[in-house]
């Protein structure tokens, strides 16, 4: 096979092993949110999201509004939930689309309220446990509260869960998250509300911690088969790596080999020493430049132009994600939303 | 400066095409215009067509452009170019990228911000919430640390930068949802951002993500 272009190949098995094996780790009693933020993590969220749903995602969840939308073509009929919400969004095709809204401020409540709808909209009301990001903090809560609820009396919304965001500080601080989680779903039922789902763990706290799982568990990274921790590979609980980015071979000069990716295809170069496998031997990385790498091999690699590198991700001769990231002095996340949304994607199967 | 109007966008990032003219010409004076001009990774977040475009009037004739490039108005060139433009261009501020307030809060002293608790709050503060992250094309700093703007306001980021948010400190004087923060290209340079990040700004144009919008002022 020649090939001069880079390409992302997605192994479904995997994606559908993930979804299986996460479905299986927090039991019945909690739904499964799929994230497909980002472009799925840079899988591209157009194949990501028919297979997830297909495979048993009970939901999904995107970041903000015109995401969402755009999610609705491959899920018509599974709940999506949009939580960065801008003062200038569009609030009216949300609730056309019936996106569930994550909502954390009164101003936000606002604006459901000035909606000419016969309809409700879905919301998740969301409390600040310590992450000290989006959510509303325990002083404020009592009034979103009463809010919710006022807005709940009059048609206008409907408050189906209570929700957090941990900081996966330590398990000791994510506790005491969790308890803070609970004294406001106290507060949220004593204003009135009625919320069937209460959520807060995402991958690192629904392995850490299992009495996070609660009613709905978000899955981001680990759906994608990369480990949310620093020091143990995602296969520990039987996730697999579901991306693979190869490049051709477009150049070779004794020692020398280039390959066609570059960092304009998203490919973060190395802070530190790295190294990728061609012709079964580890060649060092000395330069990402934008449109090419180029290795150093300590053998002469019998390559022709146009041969296919495995460079990053599940094959058995990439480079893993999280080793990757790691030479980028960084998480997996990043070497992978990086990947630029041009580059060829498509199952391998 | 283009501040969100109704429905804007949560991030955008703006090319100021006088400035880019000026640090265009510059670089003219320094490499001719038959040096071939590197408009790759989307001309480095400036955006290829506009770039081009300029380039094409101010003399220069040929271009290296992303195999998905559209651009018509200079040649393409396989041959050695030359992205050195990119940070004379900034250096014109002939580009800031920018991001929404989504929420401002109070909290008190010793709150622990974002992942891993890096950041702790030393008296009573105000923190904002700011829709841009490292998918946006943020580096994810580490160690974390660096600063935005509002208009000539310095404000330290708060601990770790996630994947679609950063929290700012904005001490005692907090800021308003729907307000716009810079993120480099203003009070807060690109320059600094190389530095913090050991990213250089080729490669931090390059990595912008497609949910910033791009806008190209023309004045």
């Amino acid at each position: 096979m020649s090939a001069s272009a880079p390409q992302v190949w997605l192994d479904r098995q995997a994606l559908r092993n993930n979804v299986a094996r996460a479905t299986e780790l927090i039991g019945p009693d909690s739904r499964l949110m799929f994230a497909v933020k980002s472009d799925a993590y840079g899988h591209g969220m157009d194949l990501v999201t028919p297979e997830v749903v297909a495979a048993g995602a009970h939901e999904l969840a995107v970041l903000d509004i015109p995401t969402a939308i755009a999610t609705r073509r491959n899920a018509p009929d599974t709940p999506v939930l949009a939580w960065l919400v801008g003062a200038g969004d569009d609030y009216s095709a949300a609730l056309n689309h019936r996106i569930d809204l994550g909502v954390s401020t009164g101003w936000q409540l606002d604006r459901l309220a000035e909606l000419d709808s016969t309809d409700p909209v879905t919301v998740h009301l969301k409390v600040d446990t310590g992450l000290h990001r989006n959510g509303a903090t325990a002083a404020q809560w009592p009034e979103l509260t009463d809010r919710a609820r006022q807005l709940e009396l009059t048609g206008q919304i409907r408050v189906r869960a209570i929700w957090s965001h941990l900081a996966d500080t330590s398990v000791e601080t994510s506790r005491q998250a969790l308890e803070r989680l609970h004294r406001a779903v106290g507060v949220a039922r004593a204003a009135g509300l009625t919320p069937d789902t209460l959520h807060i763990a995402a991958s690192h706290a629904a392995i850490e911690l299992p009495e996070a799982r609660l009613d709905m568990v978000r899955l981001g990274i680990l759906g994608y088969g990369v480990s949310p921790f620093s020091d143990q590979p995602a296969s520990t609980w039987g996730f697999q790596p579901v991306l693979t980015l190869d490049a051709p071979v477009t150049g070779i000069d004794g020692h020398s080999v280039s390959l066609g990716v570059g960092y304009c295809h998203g490919l973060l170069p190395p802070v530190r020493e790295a190294t990728i496998t061609v012709d079964g031997q580890r060649c060092r990385v000395e330069t990402v430049g934008p449109a090419e790498t180029r290795l150093h091999c300590s053998e002469p690699p019998q390559l022709q132009i146009g041969d296919v590198v495995p460079v990053l991700g599940g094959a058995p001769e990439a480079v893993s994600i999280e080793q990757w990231a790691s030479w980028c002095d960084t998480i997996g996340d990043e070497v992978l939303v990086r990947l630029r949304p041009e580059l060829t994607r498509a199952f391998r199967d | 400066m283009s501040s969100p109007a109704n429905h804007s966008p949560l991030r955008w990032a703006t090319t100021h095409s006088h400035r880019l003219r000026d640090a265009l010409t510059e670089w003219r004076e320094r490499v001719g215009t038959s040096t071939p001009i590197d408009l790759r990774a989307n001309a480095y977040g400036f955006g290829d067509e506009a770039v081009a475009s300029l380039a094409a009037q101010l003399g220069f004739v040929s271009a290296a452009l992303d195999s998905t490039s559209t651009v018509e108005s200079l040649k393409r060139s396989d041959s050695e170019s030359n992205d050195g433009w990119v940070d004379i261009a900034h250096h014109y501020g002939a580009f800031s990228l920018h991001a929404q307030v989504i929420n401002s809060k109070a909290v008190d002293a010793g709150a622990e911000v974002s992942y891993g608790g890096l950041y702790r709050t030393t008296q009573p503060s105000t923190l904002a919430l700011i829709a841009i992250g490292f998918a946006d094309g943020l580096p994810r700093l580490n160690p974390v640390g660096g600063h935005v703007a509002v208009a000539e306001r310095r404000l330290p980021i708060a601990g770790r930068i996630a994947m679609d948010q950063i929290i700012v400190d904005t001490g005692n004087e907090p800021v308003e949802p729907g307000e716009s923060v810079t993120i480099w290209g203003g009070s807060v340079s690109c320059a600094e951002w190389a530095e913090w990040s050991g990213r250089s700004c080729a490669l931090l144009g390059a990595g912008l993500g497609e949910r910033v919008v791009r806008i190209v002022e023309d004045q």
